[in-house]
């Protein structure tokens, strides 16, 4: 029967190719939608928890030290090299995250930026380049230093904006353990009239940068929504904090905190994504599952005469269910693999590339959080299976239908019907 | 070995028309049967009554032990599987097969392995004439090469009872000629029980036994 099924589907080639590419387009497309929503709700929450790099807002220029001496560490290129070496940390790095850098010196008026996630390295390197334009020589009366967060973001760490933190930069993800010496000598090696550090980072690596400058005030600990590790992440950074204090820093004023308990506020943004996430997503796997449905609907009833004359040889009513169900199950099996490279590829693109559409300007505004250039697709490898899942599911519900009609079919008053 | 097939008061109705009216007749095992009547009589309807296509409103279709009127759909199924040799006047060729295909598929289903099924659809291509046919699709046959492919398909599992609308409705002078041959050659050698609905004289002449429906109902 399996046989028959085959030859019933590739002996109408155009409509089975029709049929396995809206199969292929469907997985595709609903990969690149669970991408693409990713993506936005990992750019809103960074937005509303304070993570995103490229919003700090300089207010007042000042001179800045001249970072490209040798005597004064100049991040930019170890931050690329540091990011070329770090691809194993980029796939391994929980969602848990940060490295941070917030470093402010005092006495030689000089910020630091760290980051290693190369997406946004080129933002990271603009911004050094604005603050390196603000070095100017001709300025004679230097004023204070003052690279502001947004309101929110400020509220969100529960930082006080002002003299305590010129300067917050983040990145998501951690760094190579290979590097936690060079960094930490680096804050070892710094000035010592840094006023504050707020580190987001990896356990691991806030550990290592605080112990080395034991100068910090606060950290916040920002966490993904949805990290399953969460509650053993909020123990370790409890200990973390902990062992801190107990280490001599200078100021044992150590704040661990989930992101909603530090703004609760900001949970409720998040909520509204997820909750415009999901209406997207049952909204688009709707249309998919009605479009596969319509083509797999379409084509069986048009074999509805070799089914009649397949029962009229003796086929049973359930043979003929499993005849049409073969040949569904043939189609979608050849458009789920075809979908699955072809979801992968255009989730890859756009989580390198960004969405097409969203310029510099503000695209979307969801509860007063802007959403901009920068947003790009998030793909991670459990929407694969769910993508294909969906699709399946609607391609099986659309055969059954014709599958049942074929089980009920009387074969006199089909082949009389030619 | 053919069956007996035994028609006891059938009628069959579609809305309002009655398109098969008391209809009672027996044909006796191994008979070669015409079914003659003009287009509307209700040979078609019969036939497919007697095949297990369709059931009766009322009345009773016995072929051999089979009680054809009271079986389950799933009994007519396994019923036309084992016994009943079908041909359609509008051949009902699947057309993605190719006719050697088309002769395998009630072998197919009989379970019959491939080399088995390969060598008898063969064969009975050959006895019909259409061998040098069998790997061209129905849409490259001419309609009498699709219709003695049709025939080899009813043919080919030995049934008991063949049931043939028309066979001869699209085949000139000779060719028809060949074809009856067969199926008389055929008959003759398995005994199989045939009933053939036509307007042929042809057909009409070569047989013995002659039923004949008008309006539903059998006149002779």
């Amino acid at each position: 029967m399996l046989k028959l099924a085959w030859k019933l589907v590739w002996g109408r080639r155009a409509r089975a190719w029709l049929a396995v590419s809206s199969v292929a387009v469907g997985i595709a497309v609903v990969l690149v939608v669970l991408s693409a929503l990713a993506g936005f709700s990992q750019y809103l929450f960074d937005r509303a928890t304070g993570t995103l790099l490229g919003d700090a807002l300089v207010t007042q220029g000042h001179r800045v030290a001249e970072r490209r001496t040798g005597d004064v560490f100049d991040p930019a290129p170890a931050l690329a090299r540091l990011a070329a070496d770090s691809a194993h940390v980029l796939a391994a790095a929980p969602r848990l995250v940060v490295p941070v850098l917030i470093g402010t010196e005092r006495s030689e008026r000089t910020a630091f930026l760290y980051g290693v996630d190369p997406r946004v390295e080129a933002r990271i390197s603009r911004d050094v380049t604005g603050l390196e334009q603000l070095d100017s020589p001709s300025s004679g009366d230097v004023p204070e230093t003052r690279v502001l967060l947004s309101r929110v973001e400020a509220e969100a760490l529960h930082l006080a904006v002002g003299d305590g933190v010129d300067l917050i930069a983040t990145d998501r993800f951690g760094l190579p353990r290979a590097k936690h010496a060079e960094v930490a000598g680096f804050f070892g090696a710094a000035s010592r009239d840094v006023e504050a550090i707020v580190v987001l980072t990896s356990l691991d690596v806030a550990g290592e940068l605080l112990d080395a400058r034991g100068l910090a005030h606060e950290v916040a600990l920002a966490l993904a929504p949805r990290d399953r590790a969460l509650d053993r992440l909020l123990v370790a950074a409890r200990r973390l904090a902990g062992e801190l204090a107990g280490g001599g820093a200078a100021d044992a004023g150590w704040i661990v905190e989930p992101w909603t308990a530090v703004a609760p506020a900001v949970l409720d943004y998040v909520n509204i994504n997820e909750a415009v996430y999901r209406v997207f997503l049952v909204i688009e796997v709707c249309l998919v599952a009605l479009a596969v449905a319509d083509i797999l609907w379409l084509g069986l009833t048009e074999r509805l005469r070799d089914l009649g004359t397949v029962g009229a040889l003796g086929a049973r009513p359930a043979a003929l269910a499993r005849l049409v169900l073969a040949q569904a199950g043939l189609l979608l099996g050849f458009g789920v693999a075809i979908g699955a490279v072809l979801g992968r590829a255009a989730g890859s693109y756009i989580e390198h590339v960004g969405i097409p559409g969203l310029d510099a300007a503000a695209a979307f505004s969801v509860a007063g959080f802007s959403i901009g250039a920068g947003v790009t697709g998030h793909f991670e490898p459990a929407q694969l299976p769910i993508a294909i899942g969906v699709v399946l599911a609607a391609g099986l519900a659309a055969a059954s239908l014709p599958a049942w009609r074929a089980a009920r079919l009387e074969p006199a008053r089909v082949l009389s019907h030619r | 070995m053919g069956e007996r097939i035994h028609i006891d008061g059938v009628s069959r109705r579609y809305g309002a028309a009655a398109v098969l009216d008391g209809v009672s007749f027996t044909v006796e095992s191994g008979a070669f049967a015409v079914l003659v009547g003009p287009s509307g009589s209700g040979k078609t309807t019969l036939l497919n009554l007697i095949g297990g296509l369709d059931r009766p409103d009322a009345g009773r279709i016995a072929v051999g032990s089979w009680e054809v009127s009271s079986l389950a759909a799933r009994e007519r199924a396994d019923y036309r599987k084992r016994h009943v040799g079908l041909v359609f006047q509008s051949f009902n060729l699947i057309d993605v097969l190719t006719a050697r295909e088309n002769v395998e598929l009630p072998l197919e289903m009989l379970g019959v392995d491939g080399r088995a099924r390969r060598e008898r659809a063969l064969a009975c291509l050959a006895e019909l004439g259409v061998a040098h046919r069998a790997e061209a699709r129905p849409t490259e046959l001419s309609g009498g090469e699709q219709q003695r492919v049709a025939v080899a398909r009813a043919l080919v599992k030995e049934p008991a009872v063949v049931l043939a609308d028309e066979p001869t409705a699209n085949l000139d002078h000779a060719t028809g000629g060949e074809l009856l041959d067969a199926l008389a050659r055929l008959a003759a050698t398995h005994g199989t029980t045939f009933l053939i609905a036509t307007h042929d004289p042809r057909v009409v002449e070569r047989s013995p036994v002659r039923y004949v429906l008008a309006d539903g109902r059998l006149v002779t």
